[in-house]
């Protein structure tokens, strides 16, 4: 008899605990609490592109953390991150997705404040002066800001990790393609997932689960003699590559071909490519398209995914459509994969929050290639760092 | 022969039921050679019209064939409630422009409603022949959060 009772189903996998998660990783609200203050708000994390905001005055508003933030692009043409709300009142400042303002005024009040924060006018400020509340007292909050190759971050910590030392070389493999040409955002769509928001980001680091995929299964992804051109590079800061996956498109008829034309810099045509940054985002390219996933945690089993397709900002209409159409096969809204990802990663969820899955296994070990799980457990030994517990025994004592 | 106003609802009526009762070949017969299908949303946050989706009969029917593999729950249904708003000449001899509100209703296989996605069907019709047929149909979204998203088409 291979099924078991309770006990044995509740007894640790005989492995190493580097090798498996516990249920409550996904599930418990205090887990994710330190998550919050120990993960999410001292890690550089993906806000936008900075094509988001090209001109002077441009503003983005993200909820990517637990509070409001925009980015504003200055005169200076440096992009700098506040906390969205007006220190007056608290009302949100920025009320639009994004548009440009050289200042900006609180609907509540008409406080108004510059690009670099500075409240610079206040209606009838007589009775603050009278207090010794000086306008210089008023600015807005700055957290600290950052790019590279035009990929914007922030940290919620004012003192963070250098930020050069955070990503080292990890991203190094997309400067061509984010540097040789200028790249634009052409697509962005959110799906709000009940899930934690670990299983979004192990979706992209669990290569394994490309048998669920019918595309994938259809593109000879799967075979022996092409798993082990794979390689995953483990970088400093939890952060992981997957390189050397080649995909067939074909002429199968189902899957569009992929010409030579139109590939982004430094990329094949045939050629996949993914880089899981910790915590919360992915970079990954398919010869003429990149896509950027960001997953905010919302609760412990909800979870806010954004998802960027980039391409050439030169493309001629013709172009455009061609990135599109191969962007749109895959990774869009209404593609073949994302989706049935959306689906495993909701699937997955009711298990752990109800406690009927005790544990995760990702205890696969193929020389760090094929379909080997090394990319989880890296995430996870640097999720353990800084949480300060193992994620097979991730409670706080 | 000529097409009034009632004859296009008709019509846009029976496309709508067709792709609700997944009766795919029958969708495509309603499709003239050429037909062109999209889908459209405008991002707030990026100020850009976007495309999601975009299929000729070809591109369509694969959709379509693949649907079978395509991971989901059996018994999962879209509902597409049309209200036709009106006609306009199109851009060639026997073409009109029609243009309807959608709203997609997703009943889960427990039998669960819940709104999908809210927008507007703006359809190309042929209407010189003995029956209308669609040559161009853009959903253009105002959802823009589709959960999971869709393998089907809206």
């Amino acid at each position: 008899m291979s099924s078991r009772n309770r006990e044995a189903w509740e007894r640790p996998p005989r492995l190493p605990p580097t090798h498996y998660v516990d249920a409550a990783a996904y599930a418990d609200p205090g887990v994710f609490a330190d998550e919050m203050d120990r993960i999410m708000r001292r890690c550089w994390r993906f806000a936008c592109h900075e094509s988001e905001l090209p001109e002077p005055f441009d503003f983005r508003t993200v909820d990517h953390a637990e509070v409001p933030l925009v980015l504003v692009r200055g005169g200076d043409g440096l992009i700098r991150t506040f906390y969205n709300v007006c220190p007056h009142r608290g009302a949100k400042l920025f009320n639009d997705l994004s548009g440009n303002a050289e200042r900006q005024t609180c609907f509540f009040h008409h406080w108004t404040f510059d690009w670099e924060g500075n409240c610079v006018g206040r209606p009838r400020p007589g009775p603050y002066e009278e207090k010794d509340l000086a306008a210089g007292d008023c600015g807005l909050r700055e957290v600290p800001t950052e790019s590279l190759y035009g990929l914007v971050f922030f940290n919620l910590d004012d003192d963070p990790v250098p930020f050069a030392d955070y990503f080292g070389d990890a991203l190094s493999c997309y400067e061509r393609t984010l540097t040789e040409e200028p790249v634009e955002v052409f697509h962005y769509h959110r799906a709000t997932i009940r899930a934690n928001w670990k299983q979004w980001v192990e979706s992209n680091m669990d290569h394994y689960h490309e048998w669920m995929h019918v595309m994938l299964r259809r593109t000879n992804v799967l075979t022996e003699e092409t798993f082990f051109k794979r390689r995953i590079e483990l970088y400093p800061h939890g952060h992981i590559e997957f390189r050397g996956m080649e995909i067939d498109y074909g002429d199968e008829g189902t899957i569009l071909p992929r010409e030579r034309t139109g590939l982004l810099p430094g990329l094949a045509a045939e050629t996949f490519h993914s880089t899981p940054i910790f915590p919360n985002t992915v970079l990954m390219t398919r010869g003429t398209v990149m896509r950027i996933d960001t997953t905010t945690p919302l609760t412990p089993d909800t979870s806010l995914v954004e998802f960027r397709g980039l391409g050439l900002k030169r493309d001629s209409e013709e172009d455009r459509m061609v990135r599109i159409r191969h962007h749109n096969e895959f990774w869009g809204p209404l593609s073949h994969n994302l989706p049935e990802d959306l689906f495993a990663a909701e699937q997955c969820a009711p298990g752990y929050r109800t406690g009927a899955a005790s544990w995760g296994i990702i205890c696969r070990e193929e020389n760090l290639s094929a379909q080997d799980d090394g990319g989880m457990r890296h995430f996870y030994a640097e999720w353990s760092r800084r949480m300060g517990r193992p994620a097979s025994a991730p409670r706080a004592v | 022969m000529a097409f009034g106003n009632e004859d296009v609802r008709d019509f846009l009526s029976r496309v709508a039921d067709a792709l609700d009762r997944e009766a795919w070949d029958e969708f495509l017969s309603m499709c003239a050679p050429g037909f062109e299908y999209r889908v459209t949303a405008h991002s707030y946050e990026l100020d850009e019209d976007m495309i999601w989706l975009v299929h000729d009969l070809d591109g369509l029917r694969h959709l379509f064939d693949v649907l079978p593999e395509q991971l989901g729950r059996k018994g999962t249904r879209m509902l597409r409630h049309v209200s036709f708003i009106g006609i306009e000449p199109g851009e060639a001899e026997g073409q009109i422009v029609a243009t309807s509100k959608v709203i997609a209703v997703l009943t889960s296989p427990e039998g669960v409603s819940r709104l999908f996605a809210a927008g507007r069907y703006i359809d190309v019709v042929d209407v010189a022949g003995e029956t209308p047929r669609l040559l161009r149909r853009e959903t253009r979204l105002d959802t823009r959060e589709l959960g999971i998203g869709s393998h089907v088409p809206i």
